[in-house]
């Protein structure tokens, strides 16, 4: 049995846990407000809320249900819009039928979750953040205009109306943005988690998240006996021992994307993890389900090359562990057992003099596949480099590292010249193919392009930008 | 003096919002039925194919399967069309387009009917495909309609004064090939429709239909029944854009088809990739345009030759192209035109309705041009516009002198101009430096290495365009539209148009005109559900007509409903003539009279008195009139006029192009539901910046690549800057209170001003949209030659 809150109600059902929540929610309870519009996590119009227990409180993120299998909603609380719904407009609901930011409506009900979902996220509200946590919900007849203003009044009537001394839950059930039955999730919750049995079981498809293995083959997981580890405890956190970095396997992008850790490590790793997909597919797809997947192109794979990171599996006791570098043999092929799962990947603390830097080029900057993307990381004293990883992505059948080029400039000392020179032994590593995110050729001139920049970021005063012209 | 309003032109929320701002709206696939079934489409993936035999023996005993629907099942057409019959049901003998159904399995669960599709063999030879329009009329190639005898769909001609005469006038000749590509609405509802039989009584259609009157006359052909036999209605439509309209008919005739045969309701919809394999899109445009000027600015003489990419399917060409001819050489008075559009057939997908309707591809090509033209006379491009603009009292290329309106296109340029300061900002621009010209991107990629730092590849950019717009549907055919009006004793009101909400909000538009004409509130006002049963046919709700037409008839019903209230209150009060009524404030005020009635009030008096308070309200448009080989006559009853300034970044290392700011001004003449009005500007730039700068589905041989979202990139909230819409309210003599179209002009013009705003950052023009990164960086498009889904790249 699966247990969970949908809105007010409490759910027991013995559905297979492979089907996605949105059938579950659409076709199994008739609760119509949440659309299905791609069936793959691209327009957001099957947007839910879906809130867990941490650390004693409730906490909610906006999810594809489209992409999300419902034995992963066990022992949470699923928020459609019926589960927002009052007697009168929530001040989201109003605003965005008050400035226009409603045409057809067929979209609507997903900007309300995600906006939502973004009010009782977080008490330090501001407009460009909201309109960031709409970024994985797509509208073709408002140009955003009216949801725009809608998110910047909601914000004012919640700044306006907030009482100093309540906490941000009764603040926001006071001004109406959430029905009261918020306020009993947690007890509910408590009582279900304790309950609830894991719907784990023994099968040879392991589903982590699942954000990109039900694009590709809903139809198949849907029919199997799916081992969901997502929800896993044993599999998750992000934390540092010694000069080590963990990340379980069930970490999920957004977690590792608003770390607190990583973020003192990489002063600019959010604005970098806000080009991955969109807000709803990072608070679901997880960083082992982004390993094994093992797209050429993924982003956060780039990174973590470039930080030479190790990769820790595990079949029931036995354990191993092999660079990232080397785990990838081939186009989608690993140095994976079958029964193998990816338990944690681990890397080490950032040296004193060490630098880093991302880049991505997408055909559209947001909610989209990187064509090329490069990190570096780079250990240096006097512009002398001690170490340095460097990967590049879309360019070859496997998230590529750029062994070639490392070598090169290990020990080397930075200058134009140098790093000249160091682009195109990069260029030599690399085997792009044309497709949809870009020509062959185009990819060679763009993966330069990033590494030039690299490098003009990094060492502003050894490289001089006149000269590499 | 200009009327002073209570509703009109005031910020009215949408009737509709509550509805769906809560989910509670039903759309299509949000109604169940009792026993309902659903239907799975049989496809081949080829392009063009004889088919031999189709063995279903495979899954005649399947017990997923209650019934196999095939052409031998339909009892009337079985082929259909807008304005050709060229486009079967189910096409079990040939295949001219990857889209095509061949029949339908209906059942239970369409999981397992779609694994029953499998089993289906069929039998079938490929053909010769077409899909270079360029090689459409070449008499080698394969006939698409064989029965037609040619691949043109259609050719419009026109010719004013003397080309060559005007040629030798001019002091300089330019010439250009532009390129528009193929395009998708990306309505974010897909397709979806039930049709439910009712016996003797015929059959009940609901479904996400953007012409419900469309849907029944090619439903009743179908299924073989009197149009009063089929009764569409329409549910809440998830968008449209022109969209949902000869595939919508097709879907709504299969569903139809087999719940006739299966007694049951059936209901078909669409996943994101059937919905973008079958419906049709935006034409792809081959424009030649060649433009004679005097040193002066002055245009002498265009010559335009105009290839349109059809598809498979005649649709909507003879329509979409007669706009293109019409407004070919954009707003401006030449004296000498010789314009030939032509739309063929090939075997891509097909090409019909798209908010814009032929004249996007025209408009990016002309607005190009006069950039060009003002750059090769050292002039500005807001020079060289007012030079040659239109102006009341000026003669179009279709020798029809304009007039009964304001002319307001140089309004809406100096207004554009004026809030931007496009003038300096495009000087600066123009003259900071750019690295793009000397940097070859096309050849030495590997050699002699350039880069500059990443803030200096950062170049600004600022372009506008202008266009003008034939309302209505011109001479494409009757223009005519009616709507239901009811007061009930209470003083609420019943109110029904012929015309569909798209999503546009048509319904709180026309309820405001009702509200304005009685002097009450639109929330005494209750708009029925859209049933062809219900309403008189109005034709379609296509090329921003509605307003206008639509809005012409519901003022029409008010304004006479009015009149027989005036009357009771003249009879009960025994007024004389000049005593005057007033309707306001929910009110009726006559002079000299200290107590007002109102208006609830008013209405059981007329309950009371016997007035009938139902009526029709129609309009009809004035006369237009064509001359199909000349290509003269007066092709619009009045016209709108709009001017789009750009504001652009372009990264001039990786090609890409931020879009800072867009500055839409339009004339739409009198607002009547404004915050409807500035919402329709917001949608149309964003989906014309789109058009721009991403969308674009690409085919090889004929298989589209781009089949859902992942691919097929629309803008998000993130990727759209900011837009400025302001409105310029120009008089008109006709439509309601002189309210005339918006929803097409706002996105028609968008694509040529960022493509100006590009070329002004970069000092280098493009000739072919979308201006993707590669196409800047590289100066063409590098198809991509396989796709796949999710990250199996």
């Amino acid at each position: 049995m699966i247990n969970f809150i949908l809105n007010d109600l409490n759910i027991s059902t013995d559905l297979p846990p492979t089907i996605v929540l949105l059938d579950f929610i659409r076709k199994e309870k008739m609760l119509t407000g949440t659309k299905e519009g791609c069936r793959e996590g691209d327009c957001g119009a099957c947007t839910v809320l879906l809130g867990e227990l941490v650390k004693g409180t409730v906490k909610y993120k906006s999810v594809n249900s489209c992409l999300m299998p419902l034995g992963d909603a066990s022992g949470k609380h699923v928020v459609t819009v019926e589960g927002i719904n009052q007697k009168e407009l929530s001040p989201v609901q109003a605003t965005m039928v008050d400035e226009g930011g409603t045409q057809c409506g067929f979209c609507t009900p997903g900007f309300v979750v995600s906006m939502t979902g973004y009010f009782l996220n977080c008490s330090n509200l501001n407009t460009d953040d909201a309109i960031e946590s709409l970024g994985g919900n797509i509208c073709r007849c408002t140009g955003y205009g009216g949801i725009k203003r809608a998110a910047s009044d909601s914000i004012s009537i919640f700044e306006n109306g907030k009482s100093d001394n309540g906490n941000h839950l009764e603040n926001l059930i006071s001004l109406k943005f959430i029905p009261d039955y918020f306020r009993g999730i947690k007890k509910r919750l408590e009582k279900i988690s304790t309950n609830h049995k894991s719907v784990e079981k023994k099968s040879n498809v392991i589903i982590s998240g699942g954000t990109d293995l039900y694009v590709q083959r809903w139809e198949s997981l849907v029919g199997s006996k799916g081992n969901l580890i997502s929800q896993n405890k044993k599999l998750s956190g992000i934390s540092r021992i010694g000069k080590q970095i963990n990340i379980g396997s069930a970490a999920t992008i957004e977690e590792i994307k608003t770390s607190k850790l990583l973020q003192k490590y990489f002063p600019k790793w959010n604005n970098y993890l806000d080009l991955f997909g969109s807000l709803p597919i990072r608070n679901r797809a997880t960083i082992g389900g982004n390993i094994v997947n093992a797209s050429p192109i993924g982003d956060m794979v780039n990174i973590l090359l470039a930080l030479n990171s190790t990769v820790h599996l595990k079949d029931g006791k036995k354990k191993r562990s092999i660079l990232l570098k080397n785990f990838y043999k081939g186009y989608k092929s690993l140095d994976k057992k079958k029964n193998e799962i990816v338990d944690k990947i681990t890397f080490l603390t950032p040296s004193k003099n060490s630098l880093f830097n991302f880049e991505k080029i997408s055909k559209r900057t947001y909610l989209d596949i990187a064509s090329v993307n490069s990190s570096v990381y780079a250990e240096s004293k006097s512009g002398k480099i001690s170490n340095i990883h460097i990967s590049a992505g879309g360019v070859a059948p496997i998230p590529l590292y750029l062994n070639n080029t490392c070598n090169y400039l290990k020990n080397k000392t930075i200058d134009t010249e140098t790093i000249r020179n160091a682009a195109e032994i990069s260029l030599k590593e690399i085997s792009p193919i044309s497709d949809a995110r870009g020509s062959a050729e185009y990819k060679s001139l763009l993966l330069r392009q990033l590494f030039y920049a690299h490098f003009i970021k990094l060492f502003p005063q050894l490289v001089d930008p006149e000269k590499l012209l | 003096m200009k009327k002073e309003f209570s509703v009109v032109g005031k910020p009215i929320i949408r009737e509709d919002g509550f509805d769906k701002i809560t989910g509670r709206a039903k759309f299509a696939d949000d109604y169940k039925f009792d026993g309902m079934l659903h239907a799975v489409m049989l496809r081949i993936s080829e392009t063009h194919a004889k088919i031999n035999s189709i063995n279903y023996s495979e899954v005649e005993n399947d017990q997923a399967v209650n019934s196999i629907i095939t052409s031998a099942d339909i009892p009337g057409a079985k082929k259909v069309g807008m304005i050709k019959n060229d486009q079967p049901i189910f096409c079990d003998e040939v295949v001219v387009t990857p889209g095509d159904v061949l029949a339908m399995l209906v059942g239970e669960d369409t999981t397992r009917l779609r694994s029953a599709l499998s089993k289906i063999k069929i039998d079938y030879t490929p053909l010769p495909t077409l899909t270079d329009p360029q090689k459409s009329l070449d008499p080698k190639s394969p006939l698409i309609h064989p029965e037609l005898g040619s691949n043109l769909i259609i050719h419009h001609p026109l010719r004013k004064g003397n080309i060559e005469k005007g040629f030798t006038e001019s002091d300089h000749i330019l010439e250009q090939t532009y390129t528009t590509q193929l395009i998708e609405h990306a309505y974010i509802e897909p397709e979806a429709v039930i049709a439910i039989p009712l016996g003797q009584n015929g059959i009940k259609i609901i479904g996400s239909i953007q012409n419900p009157f469309s849907a029944r006359k090619i439903i009743a052909a179908v299924v073989n029944l009197p149009l009063d036999k089929v009764q569409v209605i329409q549910a809440q439509l998830g968008g449209s854009f022109g969209g949902k309209d000869d595939t919508m008919c097709i879907l709504s005739a299969r569903a139809a088809v087999a719940a006739i045969k299966v007694n049951r309701p059936v209901k078909i919809r669409y996943t994101r990739e059937e919905s973008i394999l079958e419906s049709y899109k935006r034409h792809p445009y081959i424009l030649n345009y060649k433009v004679g000027f005097k040193s002066s600015g002055k245009i002498k003489a265009m010559q335009i030759d105009i290839l349109a990419d059809g598809g498979a399917y005649c649709s909507m060409s003879p329509f979409v192209t007669w706009r293109s001819v019409v407004q070919a050489t954009g707003p401006y008075e030449i004296e000498n035109v010789h314009t030939d559009v032509r739309a063929v057939y090939t075997n891509n997908p097909y090409t019909g309705a798209m908010r814009g309707f032929g004249s996007p591809q025209p408009v990016f090509a002309n607005e190009s041009l006069m950039d060009e033209i003002a750059l090769q006379l050292g002039m500005n491009p807001v020079e060289v516009r007012k030079i040659n603009g239109l102006k009341a009292g000026s003669i179009t290329a279709t020798g029809q002198k304009l007039q009964n309106h304001d002319v307001n296109l140089l309004t809406v340029l100096d207004t554009a101009t004026k809030e931007t300061d496009f003038q300096n900002k495009w000087k600066k621009y123009k003259k900071d430096k750019s690295i793009i010209q000397k940097y070859d991107f096309n050849k030495p990629v590997f050699n002699n290495s350039q880069f500059i730092e990443p803030d200096q590849l950062i170049k600004k950019g600022i372009g506008l365009a202008v266009s003008y717009r034939g309302c209505s549907l011109g001479a494409e055919g009757i223009d005519a539209a009616a709507c239901y009006l009811s007061i009930q004793n209470d003083g609420t009101i019943y109110l029904l148009s012929g015309l569909a909400e798209n999503g546009q909000g048509l319904r709180t538009t026309f309820s405001i005109i009702v509200a304005e004409e009685l002097g009450i509130t639109t929330d005494n006002i209750f708009y029925l559900e859209t049933d062809t049963s219900r309403v008189p046919d109005s034709g379609p709700t296509v090329a921003s007509r509605a307003t206008l037409m639509g809005g012409g008839a519901v003022k029409n019903a008010a304004e006479i409903l009015r009149t027989r209230l005036e009357e009771l209150i003249r009879a009960e009060w025994k007024l004389k003539a000049a005593e005057k009524i007033i309707f306001k404030n929910n009110l009726a005020l006559i002079t000299n009279h200290k107590s007002p009635i109102t208006f609830q009030d008013l209405c059981k008096l007329a309950a009371n008195r016997g007035v009938n308070l139902a009526t029709i309200g129609w309009y009809k448009s004035p006369n237009v009139d064509w001359n199909e080989q000349t290509g003269q006559g007066d092709a619009y009853f009045t016209y709108v006029y709009g001017c789009q300034v750009a504001e652009v970044s372009v990264n001039q290392g990786t090609g890409e192009v931020y879009l800072d700011k867009i500055t839409a001004v339009h004339d739409p003449g009198t607002v009547i539901n404004k915050l409807g009005a500035e919402g329709q500007i917001y949608g149309g730039v964003t989906q014309g910046a789109g058009y721009g700068t991403l969308e674009e589905v690409t085919t090889e041989n004929g298989l589209i690549r781009e089949l859902n979202f992942d691919q097929y990139l629309i803008l998000t909230a993130k990727d759209i800057g900011e837009i400025k819409p302001i409105i310029v309210e120009g008089k008109e003599i006709y439509g309601p209170w002189g309210a005339k179209s918006l929803g097409e002009p706002t996105l028609e013009l968008t694509a040529a001003a960022i493509s100006n705003a590009v070329c002004n950052a970069l000092g280098k023009r493009f000739f072919n949209l979308p201006l993707n990164l590669e196409e800047i960086l590289l100066g063409k498009k590098l198809r991509p030659v396989e796709v796949k889904r999710g990250s199996l790249l």
